[in-house]
């Protein structure tokens, strides 16, 4: 998907995998935001970029991110995803749900804004195990809630990653 | 396909909480992987909580306000980490890392609470070394200091705060403000505050703010080059506090079993004859040594008390 100089709310409702993932934020002085509650997922390693100035914000709630579904992002389906750019993400819903995967920011000038409501309980195991590398770029715990969107992590280890293609 | 799972891994870039409140991080059982330099830029401070934190190469952690704080070990053998920034990096883990700890150029590191860096040569220069909040001596392999301000709580004055096989000072006075001190028993109150077995440079430790205390406390510190120790000595403050022993003996006022204040003189004063009333604050200790309560072991508190220990 590669969006220019316009704002757009989009609705991911078509419950399909997103084969190859990407998604790009072209220009300044645009805002996309997704939402929605279907099975959208990405299917591919991803790279997602957002230019300078541009803000992308996702607000899907499909998947749950705790035990007990009090939380809810869009299904990363244990897909890898990177934030680039040099733009804002602005995670209303958080990223990572359903994923063992090691999602990266490397984003020099940008911002990764985390956003999510609190947890219910952190005792459970979260279903975002997989990990995090801040390589570039701000990440801001700007909400109360964000302080629990690592979780889930687990245990440095050798493991082997499991999808549900 | 095997793949190692990653923790929270920071390999550069910047933090910050803007949240508007303080935040404590749940980073799950991955902890932490620190392999760059990264900044904090302190919007509202932020604590990373106990997690373990692996360094794998020498690093510069920037706090640039308010404070970072550390609650997990930090590991990494041979590797150490540069606090920069006028903001507070405050560590209150049991650090194992054995590289050098470089604080310089303003702002503070604070240890707290069970706080350590024991295996790690500690420099703190133009800036604060806050271990006002520590529960334990610090001991550090060496400890160099220069133009700089230390906080510190006097610890009980057989204990010393801060014990160090080398100190190398520098610079103009290296000055010693005292956040609090035990109740004393006599002035002069002497208070080991530094114990070097060698030390490099001139020790130039000086006082700087004393608790508010009424009347207020009035001392110095001492810097005994010879022996390798900078001591505070108070030389007078608030009226020392007594230690009591549990008497039992008064027939009149409240009756031999009370311990109230100012009225029953139920009580010894060491080194003080006859018997003698609580007051707040004093130390009190009941032994075998009572021979005037009608019933052994049988003490009625009378109000509010607030003893010492």
């Amino acid at each position: 998907m590669i969006f220019t100089a316009a704002n757009y709310t989009i609705n991911l409702d078509n419950g399909g995998s997103w084969t190859g993932g990407g998604l790009t934020i072209g220009s300044t002085n645009t805002v996309i935001t997704f939402i929605g509650t279907a099975n959208t997922h990405l299917n591919a390693t991803a790279t997602w970029t957002v230019a300078a100035g541009s803000t992308l914000i996702l607000d899907d709630t499909r998947q749950s991110f705790d035990a007990a579904g009090t939380v809810k992002g869009f299904n990363w389906n244990s897909r890898s995803a990177t934030f680039a750019g040099g733009g804002t993400f602005n995670f209303q819903t958080p990223f990572g749900c359903n994923s063992t995967a090691v999602n990266t920011e490397n984003n020099p000038g940008g911002v990764v804004n985390l956003l999510m409501n609190p947890v219910t309980s952190t005792a459970s195991a979260g279903t975002y195990s997989g990990g995090f590398t801040l390589t570039a770029g701000t990440l801001n715990f700007a909400s109360a809630g964000s302080a629990e969107a690592f979780y889930g992590f687990t245990a440095p280890s050798v493991c082997n990653q499991w999808r549900d293609d | 396909m095997a793949l190692l799972r990653h923790p929270f891994a920071i390999n550069g870039g910047t933090i910050d909480n803007t949240s508007g409140s303080p935040l404590v991080l749940v980073p799950g059982a991955g902890g932490y992987s620190l392999g760059g330099n990264f900044t904090f830029i302190g919007s509202s401070s932020l604590d990373f909580g106990t997690a373990v934190v692996t360094n794998t190469a020498n690093h510069t952690v920037t706090v640039s306000a308010n404070t970072l704080a550390i609650g997990g070990s930090i590991a990494g053998s041979g590797f150490g980490l540069t606090k920069l920034g006028v903001g507070t990096l405050l560590l209150y883990g049991a650090n194992t890392y054995s590289g050098n700890t470089i604080v310089v150029n303003a702002g503070t590191l604070a240890l707290t609470n069970g706080g350590s860096i024991a295996s790690s040569p500690l420099t703190v220069s133009n800036s604060t070394l806050d271990v006002s909040g520590l529960s334990a001596v610090m001991t550090l392999p060496s400890f160099g200091i220069s133009n700089s301000t230390m906080v510190v709580q006097s610890l009980p004055s057989t204990t010393t705060n801060i014990m160090t096989t080398t100190l190398n000072v520098g610079g103009k006075t290296n000055i010693i403000n005292i956040a609090f001190v035990p109740l004393i028993t006599s002035y002069n109150a002497v208070f080991h505050l530094i114990q070097a077995t060698t030390v490099i440079g001139t020790l130039n430790f000086g006082l700087g703010t004393l608790p508010v205390a009424s009347p207020p406390y009035v001392g110095y510190i001492t810097n005994h080059a010879a022996s390798g120790t900078v001591d505070l000595v108070l030389t007078g403050g608030p009226a020392p506090v007594r230690a009591l022993v549990w008497a039992g003996t008064d027939t009149g006022d409240n009756g031999p079993t009370a311990w109230d204040v100012q009225t029953s003189v139920n009580w010894t004063n060491a080194g003080t004859a006859g018997y003698t009333t609580f007051d707040e604050e004093d130390e009190v200790q009941f032994d075998d040594t009572s021979a005037g309560s009608p019933s052994p072991g049988l003490v009625n508190l009378e109000g509010s008390l607030t003893p010492a220990a």
